[in-house]
């Protein structure tokens, strides 16, 4: 999986690929080295294929460390399979789809 | 009822006979009463004018007589008017004796102060008596006697009677005394004048002939004064003779009557109800054979009467006959027809026997066959065999016309196209090889349309020719859709006809759908054809059943519309699908890194499934996967992973031989709201009974097994 972090006003992270249970571990391991100083984290899912519940553990951590720190987490573009998983397991619920 | 019209004929014969013997009999008794009758009167009257001639010989002397015979009882009734009443014959006699007695004889001849008048009176009287006496002599309840009328008092009185008895003081028999009376009631009928000298009378309910006295020349004095001869009688002597008149007809009439009644009855027997049994004989026998399925015989009434009995008798004769033949003919050609249909019957076996199964399944790929014939034979076939090991042939096809020519024909069809492609010909100079021979010798005109096809099994390319045959259907994964084919000519139509063939990529799960002209040009009662919308929407409801189930399920819905109506043409169907590869992989000890593999394989084998298809099923595989390997870390620790494609579903088996689990009973996960304390242990199972239309788990033999199916 590829992953893009772009700094700005909000940090962007583009996903290439899919987030299944390799590719989770690599995803937490990247975002443990950033330095997270922005008020806005944008997950861009445009090129994600799907998403495993590995991959879910891994927003969910992101989330819960953000939300600590007063940050706020977006998904934007998920395709149909993404969008179904988030419905499925209610994850539309906790992070914002845009 | 053996001899109704007999008891008819006999019961108006009888009847006849009956009512012209009583209007005889009465007829002729009514006027011999009456002949009698007036010849008994003419009797009397002739007495009457017999006395009336003795009256009048020796100049009238006893009419003299009688009127002073008159003076004397008048004279002395006139003092005696009062009504009298007697209780017994003796007081009656005994008081008019003493009223009248110079009427009666006093005893001994001579009598005291009898003088010469009264000699000659008694003697007159004697003699008037026995005069009246001569004359009713022997005439049987006859009394005649003389009498006057009172009309005051409205009676008769008597003067002199036929039995008067000048006897001593015995009282005689009864009489009519002189002076006594008859009282004339209001209904006796009487009358004094008359145009006819004798005249009828009914008095008290006695029968009277009178005659009045002339009365004597030189006598005056008589006025109002009616002096009658009275012939009392009865109707005994005319009744008696009546009756014995009667007697003597009915002693010669019953006789007559009854004999010719019997000739009636011989007679009408013989020359009709004998016939007619006979005839009813005839028939009832014939009749019943018929009924009871005997032996027909012809009968032979043997009538002979010359009349329509007889013709008719004949005429049914001849019936019978005709019958007889007739029923011949139908049996024999019922046993012809049993012939015919017991080859035939034998000939369909042959014919169905020659062509391959009805279901074929093998690795590669399953055929499913349907095949319906109108008649016994029929001119439709299919047909499939393998040319090599990768390529399969197959025919539809439909003969002109139906029956045995078009049997016939449909077998020699099928081997020459099956001879021409085992020959590796290329298929269109193989189906202009077949075109070419069935052109020879095919005067009786017929044709077959066709469709052939070989079916790479490998690449899915699909060769084929179609000559005037229904296009096929293919059924995809998403959509239904019919092969685009150009039109040969129908083989054995015209000779020298260039055939050529087509190419149509297909996918590995496509469906071919092949079917001849029976199917949706079958028609219901009001004519109208079944159609190829109803056949496409049936597919497509059906779509993800297996194909034996599509077949059923059109023939039910053909079944509905035609409401049962018999098919005029033969209908076939046929379905042919390659069958996708089973992927099976075996692991021992897996690290995660087969889960890469296991999704690898799974897009390459099926790498025409749509990609969110692909992306659910790498999430479940994942989601097991991972599962499996993370919760079994034992030494021999082994994996199985199924996969294939099967009616429009993709189905996946899991097995491991780990301790017995069942994650499916794993509650569902799902969030509500963030809270910091989520956690995301059991997403998986949540995805994976999310993402699949069908999960199961069993524990066998000694392996978990979970099964999952996704629709397409």
């Amino acid at each position: 999986m590829e992953i893009l972090i772009n700094h700005g006003d909000n940090l962007e992270i583009i996903l290439k690929g899919r987030l299944d249970t390799v590719t989770s571990a690599e995803l937490q391991a990247a975002l443990d080295k950033e330095q997270i100083n922005e008020k806005l984290v944008v997950l861009d899912f445009k090129e994600l294929e799907y998403i495993s519940s590995a991959g879910l553990r891994v927003l969910l951590s992101l989330k819960k460390k953000l939300s600590s720190e007063g940050r706020e987490l977006e998904v934007h573009n998920l395709n149909d399979v993404v969008k179904e998983v988030f419905k499925v397991t209610g994850f539309g619920n906790i992070i914002t789809v845009k | 009822m053996k001899f109704k019209i007999g008891l008819k004929i006999i019961l108006l014969g009888a009847a006849l006979t009956l009512i012209t013997t009583s209007i005889t009999l009465t007829v002729s008794y009514h006027n011999y009463g009456i002949r009698a009758e007036n010849s008994y009167i003419q009797r009397l009257d002739d007495n009457l004018k017999d006395i009336d001639l003795m009256l009048r010989s020796n100049d009238s002397t006893n009419v003299a007589f009688i009127y002073d015979l008159y003076d004397r009882v008048n004279a002395v009734y006139q003092t005696d008017l009062d009504e009298h009443t007697f209780s017994s014959w003796e007081e009656k006699y005994t008081y008019y004796k003493n009223k009248y007695p110079f009427m009666y004889d006093n005893g001994g001849g001579s009598t005291i102060g009898l003088s010469y008048e009264d000699a000659v009176f008694n003697a007159n009287v004697e003699n008037l008596a026995s005069h009246l006496k001569t004359v009713t002599r022997g005439a049987d309840g006859v009394t005649t006697f003389f009498a006057f009328y009172d009309k005051n008092r409205n009676r008769i009185i008597y003067l002199l009677d036929s039995n008067h008895a000048r006897t001593t003081s015995e009282v005689p028999d009864e009489y009519y005394v002189t002076g006594s009376y008859l009282d004339i009631i209001s209904q006796d009928s009487i009358s004094f004048k008359s145009e006819s000298q004798y005249i009828s009378a009914k008095l008290n309910n006695s029968n009277f002939r009178m005659m009045e006295i002339e009365k004597p020349v030189g006598r005056s004095g008589l006025e109002g004064v009616y002096l009658n001869c009275y012939i009392q009688y009865t109707w005994n002597v005319v009744e008696t003779s009546k009756h014995e008149f009667l007697r003597n007809q009915l002693a010669i009439g019953l006789p007559v009557g009854i004999g010719l009644l019997l000739l009636f009855v011989i007679l009408s027997y013989l020359l009709v109800i004998k016939n007619v049994s006979k005839l009813k004989k005839s028939v009832t026998t014939f009749t019943n054979q018929a009924i009871n399925n005997q032996k027909l015989n012809v009968s032979n009434p043997n009538i002979n009467s010359k009349d329509e009995l007889e013709e008719l008798s004949s005429s049914f004769v001849a019936l019978e006959n005709e019958i007889i033949k007739y029923v011949d003919r139908i049996a024999s050609d019922a046993k012809e027809k049993e012939k015919i249909s017991a080859e035939l019957a034998v000939a369909s076996k042959i014919q169905l026997e020659a062509l391959p199964p009805r279901l074929f399944s093998d690795a590669n790929i399953d055929i499913v066959a349907d095949i319906t014939s109108a008649k016994e034979v029929g001119g439709d076939f299919y047909d499939y065999f393998f040319l090599g090991q990768n390529r399969l042939a197959f025919v539809i096809a439909d003969v002109s016309g139906k029956g045995i020519p078009a049997a016939l024909f449909m077998m020699k069809t099928k081997e020459l196209i099956k001879s021409r492609l085992l020959s590796d010909k290329e298929l269109s100079d193989a189906m202009y090889e077949v075109n070419e021979i069935l052109n020879i010798n095919n005067e009786a005109g017929l044709f077959v349309t066709a469709f052939v096809g070989i079916y790479d099994l490998k690449k899915h390319y699909l060769e084929y020719i179609n000559c005037g045959h229904e296009n096929p259907f293919i059924l995809s994964r998403d959509k239904v859709w019919r092969l685009n084919c150009n039109s040969n000519f129908v083989l054995g139509g015209i000779p020298g006809f260039k055939y050529k063939s087509q190419i149509e990529k297909l996918q590995k799960e496509d469906l071919i759908f092949l079917n001849t002209d029976g199917l949706n040009e079958s028609v219901n009662s009001k004519n109208e054809e079944y159609g190829y919308d109803r056949v496409v929407s049936v597919i497509k409801a059906n779509l993800g059943k297996s194909k034996r189930e599509i077949v059923e399920a059109i023939k039910e819905d053909l079944n509905k519309f035609t409401g049962g109506l018999e098919a005029f043409d033969d209908l076939t169907m046929m379905l042919i699908q390659a069958k996708s590869e089973v992927i099976e992989i075996e692991y021992t000890s897996p690290s995660y890194e087969i889960i890469e593999e296991v999704n690898h394989k799974m897009e390459t084998s099926f790498e025409s499934l749509p990609v969110s298809i692909k992306s659910s099923l790498s999430i479940v595989i994942d989601e097991i996967l991972n599962n499996y390997i993370t919760y079994n870390k034992k030494e021999d620790f082994k994996i199985i992973v199924k996969m294939k494609e099967e009616n429009q579903k993709f189905i996946l088996d899991f097995y491991n031989n780990g301790n017995e689990f069942n994650e499916l009973k794993t509650k569902d996960k799902y969030f509500k709201e963030y809270s910091s304390e989520l956690e995301t242990g059991g997403f998986g199972i949540t995805l994976v009974k999310n993402l699949c239309d069908k999960f199961e788990y069993e524990f066998k033999d000694n392996l978990n097994h979970l099964h999952l199916e996704k629709k397409i």
